[in-house]
This record gives C-alpha cells, structure tokens and sequence, in this order.
C-alpha cells in the first residue's frame, strides 16, 4: 500500500515536470530577446498596468451589444 | 488579463469587407497586402458563410518555430509581432502559416503559384496583422507607425477591425471576455457558438518556440 502511495506520489510530482510556461517573461526590456516597450508602460496610463487593464476590460465589454443596450432576457 | 484573440462570429459576418477596409486604413497598408480579409465558403450555394480571418496570434505560433533568424516574439498578451529589421523575406512563415497569414509587399497582387517562385529574400520583408500592438520601435513613434501601423493597444482601445464590424461579428480582445459574449449571443439565439480556427490557432500549449532567444 505504501509502494503504491509513493508510486502515485512520484507520479503526481513528476507530472508537474511536464507543464508548459504559460506566461511569457519580460526581461530586460525585451520580449524573447526583442527589444519592445509594455503597452501599459507610458504617461497615459500612469505606467501601471492596472490602470491598462482596466480601460481594455471596459472596451471589451463595450463589443458585447446586449449589454449596451440594456438587453433584457425574453 | 488573459490572452488576446479573434473571434469571427460566423452567423454574423455579412462579408462586408469593412474589417479589411478599416485595417487597410488604420495602418496605410500598402496596395495588394492584406493583413485581414473575408474568406467566402460555399459560395452561392445553401448555408454559406464568410469568415473574417488575419493573424491568429497562435498559442504555439508555427511562424516563430520555422523563423530561421528568429524575428518573431510573443508580448505578455499573447500578441505574436516580429521585427523587420530582422526579417530576410524568406516566406517560411508564409508556408507554416494555417492562416495564410505573412504577407510578402513585393509579391503583391501575383498568383499563389507565382509568388511562392519568388527567388529568396526578392518578396520584401514580411507584414502581417499586428493585433493593433505596432513592433519593437517605440510606441507610439512615427517609425513604428511606418514599419508596423499603428499602436492601438497601447492607447488602450482594441483592434480597429473588431471595433468597427458593423455587426459585432468580429470580436477582439481578453479570451475570456469575448468568448462570454459569443456564448451570450448563441444562448440567445440558439445555435452558432463556434469559435472558428480556436482549436487550430489555441489548442495546443504554449511551446519552445516562444521562449528561443
């Protein structure tokens, strides 16, 4: 019983070994090597990301036309 | 903020090509590259459907893999740009493309068969669909503008193609925002909540190739 929990174990752990990065770093003022500026990154969004974010979401949101219109569900 | 993607409500594009004008226009692409077009399937025939289609911004983008000077990068976005004063105009891209999507300026206008004879490097350096992010100039500046288009994401607005479908067909943005859209209006309607191109441009993970430096 042991044997399998630790089989399981070893299993579980090195299933992990497996996972693919699913962000891409930033480093260095480049992306994989090309230099390039974050698009938050300037005056008109107080270089904070958040702030980004936040005015994407809400333009997103503006493509969602029930939503504009107030759409009620028959 | 999740990744950012396309998606072409196929129920409701009109093939009105306003997508591809508002692109054209945005970024003064030049005449014959198209970084956005309207694809007609079944043309005249019962159920036919048009499809607005540009770069997919691949989770595991196979131009960035093919790439042999390594011009393409990925932004924290998942927006897939390439540099051009890297690029040699090899078309490589161009054949891994499921999208058909590089577009080569001094190919412009020929026949698929005459242009793929195109001797090496003799095509001009690769254009594609930019997500509205512009390149690796600075954002915003007049050589990005020139080299790339214009940098609509970093004025915090969203792809002029989307913005401008006259009926919402297009979508861009967070995945999971316009997949929620799309699902509201299928719900609503009762059918047609097909993603098209998703499981071939997003379904698989994110691999090497965005991580060569």
């Amino acid at each position: 019983m042991t044997k399998l929990a630790l089989c399981l174990l070893l299993a579980c752990g090195l299933a992990g070994c497996g996972e693919y990065k699913g962000l891409v770093p930033y480093e260095n003022g480049a992306f994989q090597g090309k230099h390039d500026q974050r698009v938050w990154d300037s005056a008109r969004f107080g270089h904070q990301k958040e702030v980004w974010v936040e005015v994407i979401h809400a333009r997103n949101l503006q493509q969602n036309e029930y939503r504009r219109t107030d759409y009620q569900e028959p | 903020m999740a990744r950012m993607k396309f998606i072409c409500d196929v129920e409701r594009c009109i093939e009105c090509n306003a997508c591809v004008t508002a692109c054209k226009n945005e970024h003064e692409v030049p005449w014959g590259v198209n970084r956005r077009r309207v694809i007609v399937v079944n043309d005249g025939q019962p159920g036919e459907k048009s499809i607005s289609t540009a770069c997919m911004h691949c989770t595991d983008a196979p131009c960035m893999a093919v790439c042999p000077v390594n011009c393409f990068y990925k932004t924290e976005e998942g927006v897939v740009l390439h540099d051009k004063d890297m690029c040699i105009g090899c078309g490589y891209c161009s054949y891994a493309c499921p999208f058909d999507a590089p577009q080569f300026p001094n190919s412009a206008g020929k026949e698929p068969a005459a242009a793929a004879t195109d001797l090496f490097g003799a095509r001009g350096k690769m254009d594609k669909c930019t997500f509205c992010a512009g390149g690796p100039e600075e954002n915003g500046s007049g050589e990005e503008f020139r080299k790339y288009g214009r940098n609509r994401l970093a004025e915090g607005k969203l792809p002029l193609c989307a913005e401008m479908c006259s009926t919402k067909a297009l979508l861009a943005g967070d995945s999971i925002v316009i997949s929620h859209i799309l699902e509201e209006r299928a719900e609503v309607r009762g059918y047609g909540d097909e993603k098209w191109g998703w499981n071939l441009a997003y379904g698989r993970p994110e691999n090497a190739g965005a991580d060569k430096k």
